[in-house]
């Protein structure tokens, strides 16, 4: 059975190896979410040979409404070879395993890391769309980021403060994507002067000192209970006199047109704070 | 060896116990004028400081005072009752079954559609647990047989735990079978203190009822019944009350495990080794250890702040083995 | 406290292990209980106690049943010596005789001089301050027979308070039993040795595979016939001082049907 598996993998591996790299690829697997949410924009249906499982989940997902019918995979390296793939979509940070197996087997490999910038997001985007040979889609795809990005209204004077709350009390530091967005839509992230540790945790108390006119919530109505969200309905945040601005996770894990959307929603609570 | 009175002693840990309340209210993870802060939630003042020890600082001190209580007093009862000293709802398994009725409670939204849910289903679980462990350990002191039936129900208790967490739709839920098994205080809130806190005195109330009968039981049942205890009673009570004060800690703070077999052990020689006694002393005792343990996970440097449990299993296990010990060289 | 049992019947499963029988305890005196292991004695003083319900038949205190009572009446009226007496945390000694105060909820003061008599009369005042871990098995009887004392009932039942001690000591329980009876108390006592049987108590009931085989004044119970049916064995026996003594003497094979 071992054996078996190991010629196989070795054939196409061989094959692969063999087929032309040049041309546009038919056969794409991805091993990512963002990967996922960016190829269903980018690439024509019938080139994507495998998304992951997350792609289906309304909750995570933004596109879980475009894929029905395509196969999905849970990052297993088993699941991947049988489907030949041409080029696999992998994050820079998951599915290591996975990945390392597959270059060895040949496969080409393009890993996505995590953008910080908005601009770094729409550098990725036109990358990835150049790798799969669609250029002007990814073009197109970058510049509604970036178009979205320069619609948003001049930012209120001084800036309101804000911090970001997610589950399990994760904020968003300097450095990170919601920091950026952040400062695009005029609030100054109180999570930046306040420095949290290693893991980027805040207790309940650091978040309610911090006395922020802006409650950023990373939370999806309707999430399946969980102890993480309940920081979120902590009774001494609801009582904090702060303006709540919901954004979802799925707006700003990746990038994609709908980081736009999350600076959107953060500038227009940013200037009904301020009369 | 000269004894502290009773009286004495009990003034004594009450007062510990108000002592490490008051510590638990001044940490915290930001500075807090608490004079300041309580004149103005005295007079209604809304004000950040009276927000944070409302909402935070207090229901944290209170919760860990009534988690330590309860654990110190189901110990102390359950012990007498089965006249084992390893008798500790942790230890057999009565902790981990509250901690899977809560878990079940929880995940699966019943509490979010009627919050009484959660201490209700580690009532639940915590009462058939007793039950099961009483009908195997009636006749007492068997050791070996309350330790496996522990193992048995802690490992069962465990992996339907973990099971139900797994199954749970949500991604966040297989990280938290720590909190669970662990158990902690933080960022907990006065909505918790009032779920919890009605149930554990109802529990509270049951088990210091027994103090009488399970003095009676140091001459065994039969000698129990002839000095007119009702045993059926006394279990019932004994049980029902474990069932309300372990199950409503659990479902708020986790299992938190062993504080429930030492302060029982520390204490028993101080009141001459007599179980009713003991009760609300190891309540006190518990109380205050909690109580300290729970200020040294916000004291260690170390950051996400450790899990409460971790640090009462560091104090406990290794006092548990010596137990053990002392015991396995008793039988010799 | 006039204690009588009438046509009692108890079963453990499908097993019988005391069959219709009948007696009466009378305050002032004691009643032994005799037979051989097994014959149901402890079963019957268990019945006497309310400790179990009979089968069948009836317990009652002065023409009262036991329920009328009610657990702590019950509880002050008749104190229990358990045979096989565990204390099963190290208590010391005086707090263990305090146990029997327990049902009473009396003035303190009454308590502890009930808990001083209790200890000086079964001999163990001067180990009051000792934990019950370090006495021997002798001081441990009678630490628990003080307990029972305590009670200051009018009933005594006494599950075989002499096993395990010496012969003074022996002798030392039988005279307090007697002496409690003397004062008014109803007492039963499960005994083993035929002569301390024969000495000290008033009335004797012989029981025998379940059932009451003699019940009367020690002399008309304890006759070679009935020792042999009861225990299989011959005695030797004569007389000292006027009063009888009965030393179990030889094996006889047991008769079968």
């Amino acid at each position: 059975m071992i054996i078996r598996t190991v010629f196989c993998l070795l054939a196409v591996g061989a094959s692969l190896a063999a087929g032309a790299a040049q041309a546009k690829p038919r056969r794409i697997v991805s091993l990512n979410l963002c990967a996922d949410e960016l190829l269903v924009q980018l690439a024509d249906r019938d080139a994507i040979a495998s998304l992951t499982y997350l792609a289906r989940d309304p909750r995570g997902s933004t596109v879980a409404g475009q894929v029905g019918g395509i196969p999905v995979n849970h990052g297993l390296a088993e699941e991947i070879v049988p489907l030949g793939p041409d080029l696999v979509i992998a994050g820079a940070f998951t599915t290591r395993t996975t990945v390392a197996l597959l270059k060895r087997l040949g496969v080409p490999v393009m890993e996505l890391d995590v953008p910080q910038t908005p601009e770094a997001a729409a550098a990725q985007i036109r990358a990835l769309a150049d790798r799969i040979g669609e250029p002007e889609r990814g073009e197109a795809l970058a510049g509604a980021l970036l178009a979205g990005l320069a619609r948003l209204p001049p930012p209120p004077q001084p800036p309101p403060t804000a911090v970001v709350v997610r589950p399990n009390g994760f904020t968003a530091g300097a450095g990170s994507m919601a920091d950026a967005l952040l400062a695009r839509a005029g609030l100054d992230n109180l999570a930046r002067r306040h420095p949290a540790d290693r893991m980027g945790q805040l207790t309940v108390e650091e978040i309610v000192t911090a006395r922020p006119d802006v409650l950023v919530i990373d939370a999806e109505p309707g999430a399946p209970p969980a102890l993480a969200q309940e920081v979120l309905r902590h009774p001494a945040l609801a009582d904090l006199k702060a303006r709540r601005v919901s954004v979802p996770g799925r707006l700003w894990a990746c990038a994609g047109p709908e980081l736009a959307d999350a600076a959107t929603r953060l500038a227009a609570g940013a200037r009904e704070t301020r009369p | 060896m000269s004894r502290l009175p009773y009286p004495a002693l009990l003034a004594g840990l009450a007062a510990l116990t108000a002592a490490l309340l008051a510590a638990s209210v001044r940490l915290g993870y930001t500075p807090l004028d608490i004079p300041a802060a309580l004149s103005d939630l005295v007079h209604g003042r809304d004000s950040l400081g009276a927000l944070v020890l409302l909402q935070l600082r207090l229901p944290r001190a209170l919760l860990g005072a009534g988690v330590g209580f309860s654990l110190g007093l189901t110990g102390a009862v359950m012990q007498g009752l089965m006249r084992n000293s390893l008798a500790d709802p942790g230890i057999v398994g009565v902790s981990g079954a509250a901690a899977l009725g809560a878990v079940l409670a929880f995940y699966s939204g019943l509490s979010n559609m009627f919050a009484l849910a959660l201490p209700l289903g580690g009532l639940a679980g915590a009462g058939i647990a007793t039950a099961l462990l009483l009908a195997l350990a009636r006749t007492g002191t068997g050791t070996s047989l309350l330790i496996l039936a522990g193992v048995a129900l802690n490992s069962l208790a465990g992996a339907l735990t973990a099971l139900a967490l797994n199954l749970s739709p949500s991604p966040y839920a297989t990280l938290e079978i720590v909190f669970w098994l662990m158990g902690s205080l933080s960022d907990r809130s006065l909505d918790h203190v009032a779920l919890a806190l009605p149930l554990m005195a109802l529990g509270w109330a049951l088990m210091l009822r027994t103090a009488r009968g399970l003095d009676a039981l140091t001459l065994g049942e039969d000698t129990a019944a002839s000095l007119g205890v009702n045993l059926r009673r006394l279990r019932l009570a004994a049980i029902g009350g474990a069932a309300a004060a372990v199950g409503a800690s659990v479902a708020v703070a986790g299992a938190i495990g062993f504080v429930g077999l030492v302060v029982p052990h520390l204490l028993r020689p101080l009141v001459g080794h007599r179980p009713g006694r003991l009760l609300l002393a190891s309540g006190f005792g518990g109380a205050a250890l909690t109580l300290a343990a729970d200020c040294a996970v916000r004291l260690l440097p170390i950051r996400p702040e450790l899990k409460l449990g971790v640090v009462t299993a560091l104090i406990g296990a290794p006092f548990f083995l010596a137990l053990l010990w002392r015991l396995r060289r008793e039988a010799e | 406290m006039i204690l009588s049992a009438t046509s009692l019947t108890a079963t453990r499963g499908a097993r019988t292990v005391l069959e219709d029988v009948t007696l009466e305890a009378r305050p002032g005196a004691v009643l032994g209980l005799l037979g051989a292991n097994g014959a149901g004695k402890t079963t019957l003083l268990r019945l006497l106690a309310g400790l179990d319900a009979p089968h069948a038949g009836q317990v009652r205190f002065d023409g009262r049943p036991a329920h009328d009572l009610g657990r702590a009446e019950l509880g002050r009226q008749v104190a229990y010596l358990a045979q096989n007496g565990a204390v099963h945390w190290p208590l010391k000694v005086e707090d263990v005789v305090a146990l029997g105060r327990l049902p009473h909820r009396a003035a303190p003061a009454a308590d502890r001089a009930a808990v001083a008599r209790a200890m000086a009369a079964a001999d163990v005042a001067h180990l009051a301050g000792r934990a019950t871990g370090t006495l021997s098995g002798g001081e441990r009887r009678r630490v628990l027979l003080a307990r029972a004392l305590a009670v200051e009932g009018q009933v005594l039942l006494a599950d075989e308070p002499v096993a395990a001690l010496d012969p003074a000591h022996q002798l030392h329980v039988m005279e307090l039993l007697r002496q409690v009876a003397r004062g008014g108390a109803t007492v039963v006592v499960v005994l083993h040795d035929l002569t301390l049987a024969a000495r000290f108590c008033d009335r004797l009931a012989l029981l025998a595979a379940s059932r009451l085989l003699a019940l009367g004044a020690p002399d008309e119970v304890l006759t070679p016939a009935h020792i042999a049916a009861a225990y299989g064995v011959s005695v030797e026996s004569g007389r000292r001082d006027g009063e009888t003594f009965i030393l179990p003497w030889r094996r006889i094979a047991a008769e079968e049907g």
